[in-house]
């Protein structure tokens, strides 16, 4: 009974799956052999890691994280990089989220073998993200869980003194990204949103190494792997633009699969003109991390929380400026974080 | 998003705001230029016009798009790509309109109009629409013509350009529709027959003495072309989309209605020969991109505009050497750039892709345990597929005058390439485009022959 096709690379054995990247159908070895060896064809390729390398892995219990996790240490260990890998987790405080993805992080901290730390908001800002939500409501929140954990990682990592950070960012990822950038006209992200590498004035390396990798063949690797993963979106819901965006990246793959990856190609293919005026990269003057503005959003929004003014930074940025700078000579040095 | 740390969110989402219900100004009853007659006219974000301030207003506009390029010489030919569709019959009205000013204001061009008819398979209703574009023009004076889309398929010489009341030449249709049916899907069908369509115009210019042609875009199509280029890998190419002149050839195609929405063409209240049919459900990524910006637009007012603007500001990213043999042989934009050094690209992520869904790993990896794979990767990609790179037995000095597969591939763009995936390119590329590559392969190979002596 052989209702199952040859596997493509005419290894002899039948076919499980189809690869939704490419649509040949692969038996399950060659597709765990396929898979892992094009990540590890972007990491020689995309230079991304260095030998003695100590890299985070910015973990969050999710699907994308842990496939990461799982594949580069056996790259690791197949190809000697010789990195000191670790597991890098954010704590944010959300009750009943983090509580079951922390617990799968541990687990896969014991699983394959690899250090984690965790730190949380509270640690690095003072606050969690339930008592931010408690003061400003659900409407904005999702504003600050995404500057603050976009910082959290680069603030964690400092701490830790890593040379590189690795995020779980997939194929499926960039292609919104580069989407979204267009959509609300950002060419300053546009511009950078398709590297696989990027690094800021002292900030620290961050690389994608499944940047080609479709989100359902990390699906496809983890379930046929075993690979335990949370699996739950962000209980404060993403709003409704990117929402939008998501839905026609989905639309978009079942026309045309490799629609994906031709998104990508069209962010690399592309740059600002000459005569554009690109923002400025620089550092923020409160916490020194990078920022395009003289103030980052991430202490812009602290302010306002500690200052009970949460609507700070979320609307208008020119209004922020003016309020923060009013109190900026009143006020102390932010408090440093102490761990 | 939000799966926590791969978040790539970054808190600009909020930035752009729902539309809320329009704040109409007290005096809405009034027009905002004459202040004597009712506003009829409401523009989103501004207050009304009248009808006749409103037809000033856009001519005036009009003007200003054409008299700020400064490209538009003085009794120069101009020919207009006329669909019959909505915007390019307000186009030929803003034309009109501006022929008719007092003579300092005037349009100083000569107006050619070309009608070209691409609904291939509707007899009947194809007739009957040359017809009335053909009665419509010659209300408006201008010369025209009409040619059917399948002429593209000959030789540029041989090519039968009719005056719009005479019967146009067929013969060709059935063979461009059995390439489109050999075409995988309709996206590429979509995307095949606009290429040709940009081919036929431009030929057709070169023929009629025109060195411009005047395109009707609205500020809404070239969004929806920027997007549906975006997800079809021509992000190289999303400027030309959105400039106003697009200079990839010695003919240029001038967009004089970039500025205009759809609503302001909607609200010239004509009625065009042709409407557009709507497909819905979306079969093609160009349907669909379509469907997803006025839908975007809808909700959030200033999408367009936003993605329109996006797309004059970026340009490709180019290797420095620049010369025809270089450019894609269909949709002319420059060959994809390949970075220099090992950079990785979404190209090679593919080929590494297909080659290890296509081999046994037991068979390519053996050789790869030296030096702990730190030296330079099993793959070593290229962009020529084949042929004598380290085949000291190939014999393509015989072939100098055939074309192979290879070759047209060469001379192909990365989404040019996905129009024929899966298909027979060598029997579908239509004759002018063969002998296209042909001339690019060979100018190609001289350059190459003298490469030492050039400076
Ligand atoms: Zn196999
Ligand atoms: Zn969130
Ligand atoms: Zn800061
Ligand atoms: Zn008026
Ligand atoms: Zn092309």
């Amino acid at each position: 009974m052989s209702s199952f096709p040859q596997c493509s690379t005419k290894c002899g054995k039948n076919a499980i799956l189809k690869r939704p990247k490419t649509g040949d159908t692969l038996c399950k070895e060659c597709f765990f052999s396929a898979f892992e060896t094009e990540i590890h064809d972007t990491i020689i390729n995309g230079k991304l890691f260095k030998p003695g390398d100590k890299v985070a892995i910015g973990a969050s219990g999710g699907k994308d994280s842990t496939v990461l996790a799982y594949v580069l240490k056996t790259l690791n260990e197949r190809y000697k990089y010789e990195l000191d890998l670790f597991l890098l987790s954010i704590d944010e405080g959300i009750t009943g989220y983090r509580d079951d993805s922390l617990k799968t992080v541990t687990q896969n901290k014991d699983d394959y073998g690899i250090p984690l730390k965790i730190l949380s908001y509270k640690e690095l800002y003072g606050w969690t993200m339930d008592s931010i939500v408690a003061e400003i409501g659900r409407k904005n929140n999702c504003t600050f869980c995404g500057v603050f954990r976009r910082q959290a990682l680069d603030r964690g990592a400092a701490i830790l003194k890593v040379d590189c950070i690795a995020t779980g960012h997939n194929a499926d990822d960039i292609a919104e990204t580069v989407l979204m950038n267009i959509l609300r006209g950002d060419i300053a992200r546009l511009h950078r949103c398709t590297s696989v590498i990027t690094t800021g004035a002292d900030s620290i390396m961050r690389c994608k190494p499944l940047k080609y990798a479709y989100e359902k063949e990390i699906v496809m690797y983890a379930y046929f792997k075993n690979l335990v993963y949370f699996s739950t979106e962000c209980i404060y819901a993403p709003n409704a633009y990117r929402g939008h965006a998501r839905a026609f990246l989905k639309d978009l793959e079942k026309i045309r699969p490799s629609s994906i990856i031709d998104i990508i190609h069209s962010g690399e293919q592309l740059q600002v003109k000459d005569n554009v005026k690109m923002p400025k990269r620089r550092n923020c003057t409160q916490c020194g991390f990078v920022s395009s503005q003289e103030i980052c959003k991430a202490c812009v929004l602290l302010e306002g929380l500690n200052r009970g003014l949460p609507k700070l930074g979320i609307g208008k940025s020119s209004k922020a400026k003016k309020i923060m700078n009013l109190h900026m000579d009143k006020k102390n040095k932010p408090q440093n974080i102490d761990l | 998003m939000c799966s926590l740390n791969n978040c790539i969110f970054d808190g600009n989402d909020d930035d752009i705001a729902r539309n809320r219900k329009k704040d109409l100004p007290s005096d809405r009853t009034l027009c905002r230029k004459c202040r004597c007659e009712n506003a009829d006219i409401l523009l989103l974000g501004q207050s009304g016009y009248c009808k006749t301030c409103f037809l000033n207003v856009t001519n005036h506009k009009f003007r200003a798009a054409l008299g700020k390029s400064k490209i538009i010489r003085h009794g120069e030919k101009i020919l207009i790509d006329h669909s019959g569709e909505l915007n390019s019959t307000v186009l030929l009205h803003l034309i009109k309109a501006g022929m008719s000013e007092s003579a300092h204001k005037r349009l100083i061009f000569e107006t050619i109009i070309l009608y070209v008819d691409d609904n291939m398979q509707k007899t009947n209703e194809r007739s009957i629409l040359q017809h009335k574009i053909a009665e419509e023009t010659k209300v408006s004076g201008f010369n025209s013509y009409a040619i059917s889309i399948s002429q593209v398929l000959n030789e540029e010489d041989t090519w039968n350009i009719k005056p719009i009341d005479q019967e146009i030449n067929y013969e060709n249709d059935n063979r461009l529709h059995a390439i489109l049916t050999d075409l995988s899907d309709n996206t590429s069908r979509t995307d095949f027959l606009n290429q040709l369509r940009r081919k036929l115009l431009l030929s057709a210019a070169r023929k009629l003495n025109c060195n411009k042609i005047f395109v009707a875009d609205s500020a809404t199509n070239i969004a929806t072309k920027v997007l549906s280029d975006v997800c079809l890998g021509r992000g190289a190419q999303l400027s030309t989309q959105a400039n106003f002149c697009d200079a990839r050839t010695d003919i240029k195609i001038l967009k004089p209605m970039r500025d205009f929405t759809q609503q302001e063409t909607e609200y010239h209240k004509i009625k065009p020969v042709k409407s557009i049919e709507d497909s819905i459900p979306a079969t093609s990524i160009q349907a669909l991109a379509c469907n997803f910006t006025i839908e975007l637009e809808s909700q959030f007012s200033g999408t367009i505009s936003t993605v329109f603007r996006t797309a004059d500001k970026i340009s490709p990213r180019s290797n420095v050497q620049e010369s025809i043999e270089d450019n894609c042989a269909l949709c002319d934009a420059r060959l994809n750039f390949i970075p220099s050094g090992n950079e990785v690209t979404a190209m090679r992520a593919i080929e590494v892709s297909k080659l290890m869904s296509s081999k046994c790993i037991d068979t390519i990896s053996s050789s790869n345990n030296e030096e702990n794979g730190e030296s330079n990767y099993l793959f070593t990609y290229s962009d020529n597929n084949g042929c004598c790179n380290d085949n000291a037995n190939c014999n393509c000095e015989n072939r100098e005058r055939q074309i192979t597969t290879e070759d047209v591939w060469r001379h192909l763009c990365y989404s040019c390439r996905q129009i024929f995936r899966n298909s027979d390119i060598l029997h579908n590329l239509p004759l002018p485009l063969l002998l296209a590559v042909q001339q690019r392969a060979a100018l190609k190979k001289m350059r190459e022959k003298i490469s030492d002596f050039l400076l």
